[in-house]
């Protein structure tokens, strides 16, 4: 079954005055976690900003969760969750009172906002901390507050700016986890944006890479990654024998400098049994055939290269 | 699989999704005033935010309270100060309040960069000003009301005519929340241009209190030209002095002001239509501001 696009735009355009935010953009994105990827200043916090409904695009069309940015914006809002690159949290209440009051912003009557403020706290994590003042927080923790106000009202989507702004590498991974279990486990849906790609890579479903406003590209990790992936094998004896034999299959394969030991990319699924039936031939062991996944990263590296040369 | 257990064990139940009521706009503005109702008087945020606002309600009670005593207990069979009078001998302490609550309102949210979380509610920018506004405007009416409650109190145990007061009461209670919108809205086209508290504060102060100044130099400068009739609309001037006159001119209340404003039926337009300019212009000022706070959020 293909993935329903949760969010379609169209053409769409969005100028400041003489600069050009976002270009003729036109794509679909998928249910599960989407990775928005982009230098600073390419266009993700705009696109994020027309899609709730709050900046009217110059021309082209948006929907979000079928409904119309230009015009449902409130609707919008009420079924998505959103949580913004920059520090927004009011330093003198607790959590508690925060979240309470953030609740009943999204419209829940005050006992659901107080029920959920506690369930959803302890799942980002600071069941302990919920009485203390925000200003008293670390990063990490105002991360996670950030966090929990954009899924406190169950939201069917929610749109993260930049969430690992300002984190060391431990609580950067610590929020990609969380992050991934919302989109993964709990069924929400996620936009997320950063800068590096990398570090999307691991919890993506699909990555859609803007730059200076224009899409460069939108593929769904999974595909992306098994397709351009290559294995690793490591037979008992004869490497080089089996070698040949898959060069005449056609097959793409490095040697690699272990003994016994060498790479076959895997164009598709024949290519696996191939390797199995020349090691069955030739009466070798199969000591490992490990798949490695082509890092996103080094496919756009690919991709880059390509249009310099 | 977690199953209840009599162990007492928590078992992570798991993200409980919400399929209740999803209240909509009304709701979420509702709320909002609400919050800015409580926060105007420190409900619900730390101690150091009860402090100013409980220290300014007791100096606005205090007189109500000792006039009461003195109501009920002492020889007078009259009104030390009319009810509405005492709102504006008090404006000191109503300035302070609007001074230090307004910027709670507007510029915390300002300067913690809360805005985009408002805005990506279901509501709009407008929205979002027109709490904070009514909420506002519903503390200081409150803070306004409670001493001359006080002081109604007092006349009817010490067995005033009741009729009469009951008039003065409500009429100064009209009053009250007339004053208490203008302040407010004063008050918060101030703050919306400053994240820092003290400045607006002091902004505030200077606008609601030394505009009385004003008023007195253009009185004293129209008086001295034999312009008395003119000199009596300088109470417009300052918000106070308008309120006053307004008062004076279309409730028929007798003006607390020293300089007593004409009570014509032309004035009282005058001063309506004064009154109405300034709530335009704090509302055009709140609009563009927070345009671009929106723009930028």
């Amino acid at each position: 079954m293909l993935p329903v696009p949760e969010i379609e735009t169209e053409n769409l355009t969005k100028s400041f005055g003489s600069v050009t935010a976002l270009s003729e953009l036109t794509v679909d994105m998928p249910e599960g976690i989407v990775g928005l990827v982009g230098a600073n200043g390419a266009g993700k916090s705009t696109l994020i900003k027309i899609l709730l409904g709050l900046l009217p695009p110059t021309s082209g069309e948006a929907r979000v969760l079928g409904f119309d940015c230009r015009t449902d914006g409130p609707s919008i809002r009420e079924i998505v969750g959103y949580s913004p690159e920059s520090d927004c949290l009011p330093r003198d209440v607790t959590a508690t009172e925060f979240m309470v009051h953030m609740g009943r912003m999204s419209g829940l009557p005050t006992h659901a906002a107080r029920e959920r403020t506690a369930d959803t706290l302890r799942h980002v994590g600071l069941y302990e901390e919920r009485y203390r003042p925000i200003g008293t927080y670390s990063t990490g923790m105002k991360q996670r507050v950030k966090l929990a106000q954009s899924l406190l009202h169950d939201p069917q989507l929610i749109f993260l700016d930049e969430p690992t702004n300002g984190l060391d590498p431990a609580g950067r991974d610590d929020i990609l986890d969380l992050i991934s279990q919302i989109g993964h486990e709990y069924g929400i849906s996620i936009v997320v944006t950063s800068h590096l790609l990398g570090e999307l890579e691991r919890i993506a479903d699909h990555v859609v890479l803007i730059e200076e406003g224009v899409l460069q590209r939108s593929t769904s990790t999974s595909e992306a990654t098994r397709l351009a992936g290559s294995v690793l094998v490591e037979v008992t004896e004869r490497a080089d024998e089996i070698v040949k034999a898959l060069k005449k299959t056609k097959a793409k394969v490095a040697v690699s400098d272990a003994p016994d030991t060498f790479a076959v990319e895997v164009a598709d699924e024949k290519v696996l049994d191939a390797i199995v039936a020349a090691a069955a031939r030739l009466e070798v062991g199969l000591v490992r055939m490990q798949q490695r996944r082509h890092r996103l990263t080094e496919m756009f590296d690919d991709r880059d290269g390509g249009e310099d040369g | 699989m977690a199953k209840p257990d009599a162990d007492g064990v928590i078992h992570d139940i798991g993200f409980r999704h919400y399929d209740g009521a999803r209240m909509g706009r009304p709701f979420v503005v509702r709320s909002l005033v609400a919050d800015t109702l409580r926060g105007a008087f420190g409900i619900g945020r730390p101690g150091r935010e009860k402090v100013t606002p409980w220290i300014l309600v007791g100096c606005m009670m205090l007189p109500a309270f000792v006039m009461l005593i003195i109501l009920v207990v002492g020889p007078g069979d009259e009104m030390p100060v009319e009810y509405n009078q005492y709102l504006i001998a008090l404006q000191l302490v109503s300035a302070l309040f609007v001074a230090s609550r307004a910027p709670y309102a507007l510029s915390r949210d300002l300067r913690d960069g809360v805005m985009p979380l408002y805005l990506s509610r279901p509501m709009t920018t407008r929205d979002y000003v027109t709490a904070r506004f009514l909420g506002l405007t519903a503390g200081t009416t409150i803070f306004l009301v409670a001493p001359i409650t006080l002081l109604f109190i007092g006349a009817l145990l010490s067995e005033l005519p009741p009729g009469e007061q009951i008039t003065g009461f409500l009429l100064a209670i009209v009053l009250a929340a007339v004053l208490a919108v203008l302040i407010s809205a004063i008050g918060l086209a101030i703050a919306c241009f400053t994240q820092r508290r003290g400045i607006a504060m002091a902004g505030i102060v200077a606008v609601l209190l030394l505009t009385n100044g004003l008023s007195g130099v253009f009185y004293q400068i129209l008086d001295s030209r034999g312009e008395i009739s003119l000199a009596k609309y300088a109470v417009a001037f300052n918000p106070y002095g308008l309120v006053d006159g307004i008062g004076a001119s279309v409730m028929g209340l007798t003006a607390g002001n020293d300089q007593a404003p004409p009570t014509t039926m032309s004035s009282g337009i005058i001063f309506v239509t004064v009154y109405l300019l300034i709530l335009g212009v704090c509302a055009l000022i709140l609009g563009r501001r927070y345009r671009k706070v929106a723009a930028g959020a």
